[in-house]
């Protein structure tokens, strides 16, 4: 097993002197190619701050993370930016549809960016697999909370990304959509071989990962 | 590092050799410069005593005429001895000036050569240190200390050595994590052996117990009966573990082949229902089927023997751990991607904080109902196993009305 991400001494911290608070403290943590970690912990105990930093989407106060053993904070701004592109797929609890365009240009937005060829008989797998085959000319503002989480999970694998983070992608759902939502990402995790990182509050979704990582105050208190 | 060493050595003499040219140099432009001033002065010299009018040749010397006629002033003082390149007080001073330059523009270079030298040692040393740095750390990681100091980057003065600390760190980081990883391995094939011996030893004991008892001639025909019932049901218990050990260990080492066949999922499950009928008829619990007509037709890709093994041991638990006149329910929900299968019971249930724990390998409840009944706490393990190699998920919670256990299992229309 290779090891696909690793941090090392991560800290994010805010304020200063009697302000001053860790949302991250002293994370050292390393998760294998193919593996489904969910990161669990109370709300505001530093899961999504970490994960805004596994993605290179915030940076830390201090340590490093690595992805594919390379320093991600040692790229440039845009080098990151393709980086992330390229090799991460994110999905939020609050979706981050584009509202003015059609649900596919929503989902073969990020492919656009790159400039690369979008593989459709790829995409289109996805799309029937999360059963959005009806709704791809539609706005995203026309569709449930769960379709449209649907969609931004079409939009995250429709890259091929080597890593999968997701901040509470069931937030917003009932827990028979979650549980459906969950195991679409498991499944396409496996597939693809992808590493999927799971931010969750809810301990039933975390049985399904192989793994789960607890974070209290942010710190990692179980691995 | 030999090749570091003397590009800095030679750093230093090209820079000592450039000091030394410039030092010449300068001495050269003085001394040049000195020697002019001493031609001037003579010049003057011979003019003022060439002419009879002193203060008109004064004048004219200030005024910076050109055209000096100072050949007559030169004859007269030969006449009375005194030659330019002579001993004259002037030419005198002028030497002694030139002595002087030449003696401070010594010291200086020395000085400078020196501080070179000193700055060099220094660096040595540092360098030296650093690397005694790096070299402890090393020795450090050896005796598995993971933990070295931070650093601020003005620690290092050679950025080189620097990155090295940086990367070491890492390295270091990263052993620290494998170190676990070998750690947590370990206890686990501990904890495997343990438990493995464990499970045998009980079922071991009791069969050697009964054979002892059996041996002995003064049993009656009942007594013989009941050691022989006993000493059947504990082989059969042993038989039944080792068969979850091998399952297991099959499929860990993927020996098992999971084949998909596009089957109708609702055979397979009744198919499992029906394996476990006879127990569940024993404790009277009844075991009933909710799902839309479509569904019963519907086509799976799946492993029929697999997953109904995977089925049974969620069924075998549910009858285990439910008291008689229950029943127990097997919902088929059509989802999208995923067809959701609910097993929900109402027996003992499971503690919210076991949840993950009751799909581990060996992992046994800790209440009493759960000791009182036989069982190797392997069964969920690989239910689970099985069901994530259908791409599937399986997960629980407590049953809809607060009682019993709830088992999900979700499988994909297409893989």
């Amino acid at each position: 097993m290779e090891t696909i991400l690793r941090t090392e001494n991560l800290y994010k911290t805010y304020g200063s002197g009697q302000t001053k608070v860790n949302a991250v403290e002293n994370v050292n943590i390393s998760i294998e190619q193919g593996e489904f970690v969910a990161i669990v912990g109370k709300s505001g105990s530093g899961k999504s701050t970490l994960l805004h930093m596994f993605g290179g989407l915030d940076t830390p106060s201090k340590g490093n993370v690595y992805i594919k053993n390379q320093n991600i904070f040692k790229l440039k701004e845009d080098e990151l930016a393709v980086f992330r592109r390229r090799k991460i797929g994110f999905v939020f609890q609050t979706f981050n549809l584009v509202s003015s365009i059609n649900v596919w240009e929503n989902i073969v937005l990020p492919i656009g960016l790159d400039g690369k060829k979008v593989d459709e008989t790829f995409v289109k797998d996805i799309i029937k697999t999360l059963g959005l085959e009806q709704k791809l000319h539609n706005f995203p503002n026309t569709l449930s909370g769960g379709q449209q989480q649907r969609v931004a999970i079409a939009r995250a694998l429709a890259s091929k990304p080597d890593i999968l983070l997701a901040d509470e992608p069931t937030g917003n759902l009932d827990s028979k959509t979650s549980d459906e939502v969950i195991g679409f990402l498991k499944m396409s995790a496996q597939k693809y071989g992808q590493t999927l990182v799971m931010i969750t509050h809810d301990e039933d979704i975390a049985q399904i990962a192989d793994r789960t990582i607890l974070i209290e105050d942010g710190k990692v208190v179980e691995q | 590092m030999k090749k570091c060493k003397s590009n800095r050595q030679s750093f230093y003499i090209v820079i000592a050799v450039i000091l030394f040219l410039a030092i010449l140099l300068f001495d050269f432009v003085t001394i040049r410069m000195e020697y002019m001033n001493y031609q001037d002065k003579v010049r003057i010299l011979c003019k003022m005593i060439s002419e009879e009018d002193m203060i008109q040749s004064a004048t004219r010397i200030l005024k910076g005429s050109k055209d000096m006629n100072i050949e007559a002033g030169e004859k007269i003082l030969a006449d009375y001895g005194y030659q330019l390149e002579n001993q004259n007080a002037l030419y005198q001073l002028y030497k002694e000036q030139c002595t002087q330059i030449i003696t401070l523009s010594i010291i200086l270079y020395i000085t400078c050569v020196l501080i070179i030298w000193a700055i060099c040692i220094i660096e040595k040393q540092k360098r030296k240190m650093e690397i005694g740095r790096l070299e402890e750390v090393l020795s450090n990681y050896r005796k598995e200390i993971y933990d070295i100091p931070d650093i601020s980057s003005n620690d290092f003065i050679n950025k080189d050595t620097e990155k090295l600390y940086f990367n070491i760190q890492s390295f270091g980081d990263y052993l620290k994590l494998l170190s676990k990883r070998i750690y947590e391995e370990k206890e686990e094939t501990k904890s495997l052996v343990t438990d493995i011996s464990h499970q045998l030893k009980t079922p071991v004991a009791a069969l050697k117990t009964s054979f002892e008892i059996l041996q002995q001639d003064d049993l009656n025909p009942d007594e013989k009966k009941e050691f022989s019932y006993r000493r059947n049901l504990q082989l059969k218990g042993i038989e039944n573990l080792l068969e979850a050990l091998i399952n297991i260990s099959r499929m860990e080492t993927g020996m098992v082949e999971i084949k998909m066949e596009n089957l109708c999922i609702f055979e397979t499950i009744l198919d499992a229902v029906n394996r476990v009928h006879l127990k569940a008829e024993e404790k009277r619990i009844q075991i009933e089927m909710d799902a839309d007509e479509d569904l019963q037709e519907l086509m799976l890709p799946h492993d029929k023997k697999w997953l109904s093994e995977a089925l049974i041991n969620i069924l075998d638990n549910a009858i285990k751990y439910s008291p008689t006149d229950t029943c127990i329910i097997i919902r088929m929900m059509k989802r999208i991607t995923f067809l959701r299968i609910e097993i929900e019971d109402q027996g003992i249930g499971i503690p919210k904080c076991d949840y993950n724990q009751v799909f581990k390998r060996f992992y046994r409840g800790n209440s009493k109902e759960v000791k009182a009944q036989t069982g190797s706490g392997v069964g969920l393990y690989l239910t689970r196993e099985i069901i994530n190699r259908h791409n599937g998920t399986i997960s629980v919670s407590s049953g809809e009305k607060g009682v019993g256990s709830k088992f999900i299992i979700q499988l994909p229309y297409r893989i």
